[in-house]
């Protein structure tokens, strides 16, 4: 499963890209090109960098150095414009607490300017393919850890994003949601979304990716498809392969990675 | 690790860099109230009978002593139903407290701990303040300063005790969803209440409530029935005569409770299910939503309010107090008394005092809307490909129709409770529409304010200990902007002064056209000022960090 990446007419690009944290950066020198209707897969362990560089991307976070170019536009004066064709799911949905899950969808489609028709239509269909009809009209604190996911991904999905940025979105979620969530991914691929998501599922990136990038301590170390990552490292397995590269560390092999605030850079 | 050391390690972590601003978030407020209360108390020991009073101890001393302590019982209610409740039954640490082999009861002691803890700290700044400058002036004895240390917690943890083991009572033996709809309403009462007191605390405290303390206290009024052994206690032991049956008196009461609670604590993880399941999961009708931002935007603040109990009773108390206020003459009284002014001018005075205290209660939370409340959900719009204007404007557009809540209040108490006619309803409507701009204005600007808001490197915004900050600059901001029709009302009574009501009547025909004008245009101008500031901060909000 491949897609030839080309820094001209990528979706996502990323040069240089870095953020630092009081002393320390989160990332560094981060370069990426992902063409349009892939999907890529970002791994690192815990405070690798990831969530920091996605925030970047995604324009919420403004980076120390380097640049970010979405639809080879970059975030200008009018960052209104290129967010209304990017959608994040971020680690900890940003759900309404005494909004139903059918309101909060109908809150963030209108925030993308998505018609009432087919706001309706392609919410319908998501909650049906995440298995969400039932408790769509719950007030969202009901709701368990995987469906306050499903929701806020059935609400970014129906603003049909060109680009898709995901923070470890199986996390929490049952196998049937998971493989629903993939299939999901595997259609929005096919209709030219492009895809960034993070996690720590090695299946799943080996699944579905078309490339994956390994990120250790805020740097690139390795990046392509799986296929070639096998060869060029002479590993038989993607887990062996990140292993390898992230050097079997953990958040306590890494305190440099600490952001400012004393929180853990992803 | 014990519970309470590690609370206690949680609390010295806070010393580190990264945690002093929730350091400062937790002791800010409480400091904050002690510096004004102890004005507050200079000002009411000023009065001139205020000396001999102390001086002469006895009866009226012990009850100078339990209006000190009044704010003590009152802050052992709002922790207890407020904070401790969601303690009790809803914090995260539950799940580990409840898997964890520790006794049976522990967690429900260890709430009631950090509820002590809070209680008193508050209690602390809203008494010692008064009680310190008591003893000050009436030269009290070493046992005076003794029993002060003592008289804040036992004045605080029998009530809080006693609540927290009702509650637990409550949910153990009746459980069900109506029990848990009584105890989200006690919380929402106790969260609304207490603001609203420490409110009455600094507008109708210190000098402007002197006279009638010292009238209670020439009497010999009875203190509180909470407060009154400690207050005796206090006012014995300022000439050394304390003797057993006082401390008895005030240490028998806290004794009681905590075996109360002790007895009642292992309970707890039965009330922790039963709340759990009475979680009402009653299924909601099928809303149709409209599809624009700014339409769909003002919806969500509607259904924030009705779907949640919290919000909704917060509302429908701002009428019951109205409706109290307006029925028993509080606040306005003065207005209605007399026969100087016309009675359709001294009535559209009373309903702007009502619509003035109506829009006060509700001020802070309106202030709210515009960012805090969103806080959790601020990386959603930092992501949204709106422009700044279009959040605003729905914001805007919410919040101004929920100002006519006040306005409606008001106006039905003044026709209910004050016999208002036309003559009176149709000037106080203007009157409070450009009131309503005016409070719009200052909440725009207040409550956008990146100073007072702080934006996480999450992209979630966060107030800290700027809360309490904010709600006093919001509130003096407001009685800054109003205070021309306070000064406006002054230049009346002087202008009409020994008039005869006819001719008044007459002169305001002429009167209320350019007085309407003043106030649509000062509600105008400051508009016209709040949108553009409220807009810019809004971009300083949701630019990235």
């Amino acid at each position: 499963m491949t897609l030839e990446p080309s820094r001209h007419g990528a979706a996502i690009e990323a040069n240089g890209l870095g953020r630092h944290f009081a002393n320390k950066w989160a990332v560094r020198g981060l370069d990426l090109a992902i063409a349009p209707g892939e999907i890529y897969g970002f791994l690192g362990p815990n405070g690798a960098g990831k969530t920091t560089s996605i925030r970047m991307l995604a324009g919420m976070l403004r980076p120390s150095e380097g640049t970010v170019r979405i639809d080879g536009r970059e975030y200008g004066s009018d960052p209104a414009a290129l967010k209304q064709i990017i959608g994040l799911v971020p680690d900890t949905p940003p759900l309404y607490e005494y909004l139903t899950g059918r309101q909060y969808i109908a809150l963030v489609a209108s925030m993308w300017r998505v018609d009432r028709q087919t706001r309706d239509e392609r919410c319908d269909r998501l909650l049906h393919q995440l298995y969400l009809n039932d408790g769509a009209e719950d007030l969202c604190r009901s709701y368990s850890h995987g469906t306050r996911k499903k929701i806020h991904i059935a609400a970014i999905l129906t603003t049909a994003p060109r680009v898709l940025l995901l923070d470890e979105p199986t996390t929490g979620l049952d196998p049937r949601s998971a493989r629903a969530l993939k299939d999901l991914m595997l259609e929005e691929s096919k209709r030219g979304t492009t895809i960034l998501f993070s996690t720590h599922v090695l299946e799943a990136a080996e699944q579905i990716c078309h490339r994956v990038g390994i990120l250790d301590r805020g740097q690139l170390k390795a990046e392509g498809t799986v296929a070639e990552l096998r060869a060029q490292r002479g590993e038989d397995s993607l887990e062996a392969i990140f292993l390898r590269l992230t050097d079997g560390g953990g958040d306590a092999a890494r305190p440099e990675m600490e952001n400012g605030d004393g929180s853990a850079a992803r | 690790m014990g519970l309470l050391r590690a609370d206690l390690q949680a609390l010295a972590n806070g010393f580190r860099t990264d945690g002093r601003a929730a350091l400062i978030g937790r002791f800010a407020p409480p400091v904050v109230l002690a510096a004004m209360h102890w004005m507050l108390g200079a000002m009411l020991l000023q009065h001139r009978h205020m000396l001999s009073l102390l001086d002469n101890g006895g009866d009226p001393l012990a009850y100078l002593f339990g209006h000190a302590l009044a704010p003590g019982p009152v802050v052992a209610g709002w922790i207890g139903f407020a904070l401790a409740q969601r303690q009790l039954f809803e914090a995260p640490e539950l799940v580990l407290w409840q898997s964890a082999p520790i006794r049976r009861g522990r967690a429900a002691l260890q709430v009631l701990l950090r509820a002590a803890a809070t209680a008193v700290l508050w209690a602390s700044g809203l008494c010692l303040p008064l009680l310190v400058q008591m003893l000050l002036v009436t030269d009290a004895s070493p046992g005076a300063w003794v029993a002060v240390g003592l008289a804040v917690p036992s004045v605080v943890l029998p009530p809080l005790c006693f609540v927290l083991a009702l509650q637990i009572l409550l949910l153990s033996l009746a459980r069900g969803a109506w029990t848990r709809l009584v105890l989200s309403t006690t919380s929402a009462l106790a969260a609304f209440g207490f603001p609203v007191f420490l409110l009455a605390q600094v507008f109708f405290g210190g000098a402007s409530s002197a006279q009638e303390v010292v009238n209670a206290a020439q009497r010999s009024r009875e203190a509180g029935r909470l407060t009154g052994a400690t207050a005796r206690l206090l006012a014995n032991a300022v000439d050394g005569t304390a003797t057993t049956a006082h401390w008895f008196s005030v240490l028998a009461p806290t004794a009681l409770m905590l075996a109360l609670i002790l007895a009642v604590a292992p309970l707890h993880a039965g009330a922790v299910q039963n709340h759990e399941l009475a979680r009402a999961q009653r299924p909601r009708r099928r809303s149709r939503w409209p599809a624009g931002p700014i339409a769909v935007l003002r919806r969500k603040e509607f259904a924030q309010i009705l779907q949640q109990p919290g919000a909704l009773v917060h509302m429908l108390l701002v009428g019951a107090m109205v409706h109290v206020f307006a029925a028993q003459g509080t606040f306005v009284g003065g207005f209605l008394a007399g026969d100087q002014m016309p009675p359709e001018l001294r009535q559209v005075a009373a309903m702007t005092t009502l619509w003035f205290l109506a829009v006060l209660m509700l001020l802070y939370t309106h202030m709210g809307r515009f960012s805090a409340a969103d806080g959790a959900q601020w990386p959603l719009y930092l992501q949204a490909p709106l422009q700044t204007t279009t959040l605003l404007f729905a914001k805007l557009q919410s919040i101004a129709v929920l100002m006519t809540w006040p306005l409606l209040l008001s106006l039905w108490a003044g026709v209910q409770w004050l016999d208002a006619g036309m003559a009176a309803c149709v000037p106080f409507v203007l009157l409070a529409c450009a009131g309503s701009m005016i409070a719009l204005a200052t909440v725009a600007t207040v409550g956008t304010w990146p100073w007072l808001v702080r934006p996480e490197i999450d992209g979630r915004l966060s107030q800290g200990s700027r809360g309490l900050v904010g709600s006093v600059v919001l509130v003096f901001s407001f009685y800054f902007a109003v205070s021309p029709a306070f000064f406006g009302w002054i230049w009346l009574l002087q202008r009409f002064h020994h008039h005869p009501v006819h001719e008044v009547r007459a002169a305001m025909t002429e009167l209320w056209p350019p007085i309407l004008l003043i106030a649509f245009g000062l509600g105008g101008l400051l508009m016209s000022l709040a949108v553009p500031i409220s807009r810019h901060h809004y971009a300083r909000l949701l630019a990235p960090r």
